[in-house]
């Protein structure tokens, strides 16, 4: 299944991008196209015809970097959702930080080690398999044409696409265990469960859940404006936030900024019949040293740290 | 102990990225001379920081880690000197001399020094 996928790989240094090719090729990707600027990706991604399926972009280039480069395919409404993967040098946290905000899905350092770029092309993979199975069926269901996305259940962890502080659940997956990969160890996440969310599911169509989740999770984010972190939607009503920092965090203080911006959609829940959104603030859990080679546990754990939190 | 051989796409690789390597060990020497006689500094450093960082993000996935550690140092030395109103200067300088002699080697101008690691190809 592998040879279907079309990549586009963008780095400014030819030598590199040989070596990413033969090895991906050996791997049984392919086909694999090749830009020498990011200008030059971006060409090959605005063209009409065969689309391309995951794009590997390096960070340091001269005239555009792959984070600007990053957000401008974002911005591509056709390349909202492809797969993006850093391949950089670059292992400070800062530049982590700026392409996951930038909407990177994944971020591999150079130089390229072959069971670590199998394991990450495998999670996209994976990822394109999934997509493809929910459009599928929603095909099938012929339901809300034009809107795949829109075929989820309550537990299923969906991408919150009208919030701009929320990015993708395997994203933050992805954002730890890059963490974890360069021993950034520093952070710690907190799970945020939202308090009779399966309730609102069941009265709400999943377009109207959808926002009521963006709200939400927009009234999380401004809640932790003193904090850096990375915000995605769990499933199961609970958002989790990684922070960059452990230290300098109220549980309390948050949950009441919390509400407070919630209030703000009272007007708009009530007339609807929705009981007001209310959230409840789990115990922080922290990447550290001994979370060895599964750093998303962290994740997991911050997650039941809410639910426990919100239980009778 | 046995070397394990190395795989096919990189033996296949291998002729290239010498001939891409002995590219960089002219382009290095040369900038080095440009800014001995009298070249923009700044400039020369700006363009020694970039080939080192592109150096540094290939060598070991090709089986030159030594190579890729020198150019990973070189790289970070370049972007001090700035910072550090030209301080290191000796330091870099040493850098570059290292650099050169770990791209002589890969490009096949040298062989493998006795303290080769092992995998490391001369």
């Amino acid at each position: 299944m592998t040879g279907q996928r079309r990549f586009l790989a963008i780095d400014d240094d030819p030598a590199f991008l040989l070596i990413l090719v033969a090895m991906m090729e050996e791997l049984g990707y392919g086909p694999i196209l090749t830009a020498r600027s990011a200008r030059e990706g971006l060409e090959i991604l605005a063209r009409g015809g065969d689309p391309i399926d995951c794009v590997l972009l390096d960070i340091q280039m001269p005239e555009m970097d792959g984070i600007a480069a990053c957000r401008r395919i974002r911005a591509m409404p056709r390349h909202r959702d492809t797969p993006i993967v850093m391949i950089t040098t670059m292992k400070a946290r800062r530049f982590v930080e700026a392409a996951f905000d930038a909407g990177a899905t994944d971020y591999l350092t150079k130089p390229l080690d072959r069971i670590e770029l199998q394991a990450r092309l495998g999670m996209v993979e994976r990822l394109l398999a999934e997509r493809e199975q929910a459009r599928m069926l929603a095909a099938e269901m012929n339901s809300i044409a034009g809107a795949p996305w829109l075929q989820f259940d309550f537990a299923d962890a969906i991408e919150l696409r009208d919030s701009d502080s929320v990015i993708d659940y395997r994203a933050l997956q992805n954002y730890v265990l890059t963490l974890n990969r360069l021993k950034l160890f520093a952070c710690g996440a907190v799970g945020f469960c939202l308090v009779g969310a399966s309730r609102a599911f069941s009265r709400l169509d999943r377009l109207a859940f959808h926002d009521y989740l963006c709200d939400v999770g927009d009234a999380i984010a401004a809640a932790l404006k003193e904090h850096r972190f990375k915000l995605a939607y769990a499933g199961g009503g609970v958002f989790v936030a990684v922070l960059d920092q452990a230290e300098g965090f109220d549980k309390a203080e948050v949950e009441a900024a919390i509400a407070q911006n919630l209030a703000f959609y009272e007007p708009l829940y009530r007339p609807l019949g929705v009981a007001m959104p209310s959230v409840r603030v789990g115990e922080m859990a922290r990447l550290g040293v001994f979370m060895g080679r599964s750093p998303s546990v962290v994740i997991e754990r911050a997650r039941e740290r809410a639910l426990r939190s919100d239980a009778p | 102990m046995t070397r394990r051989p190395p795989p096919g796409w990189q033996q296949a690789l291998l002729p290239t990225f010498r001939a891409l390597t002995a590219e960089r060990l002219a382009e290095l020497r040369a900038l080095r001379a440009a800014v001995r006689q009298g070249g923009d500094p700044a400039a020369g450093l700006r363009r020694i920081g970039a080939l080192a960082h592109q150096i540094a993000g290939t060598a070991a996935t090709m089986g030159f880690a030594r190579l890729g550690a020198v150019a990973a140092e070189v790289e970070e030395r370049c972007g001090r000197i700035p910072r550090a109103g030209g301080g290191g200067a000796e330091a870099l300088a040493a850098g570059l001399d290292a650099l050169e002699a770990e791209l002589a080697r890969a490009a096949g101008e040298r062989p493998a020094g006795p303290g080769a690691a092992e995998g490391e190809r001369g």
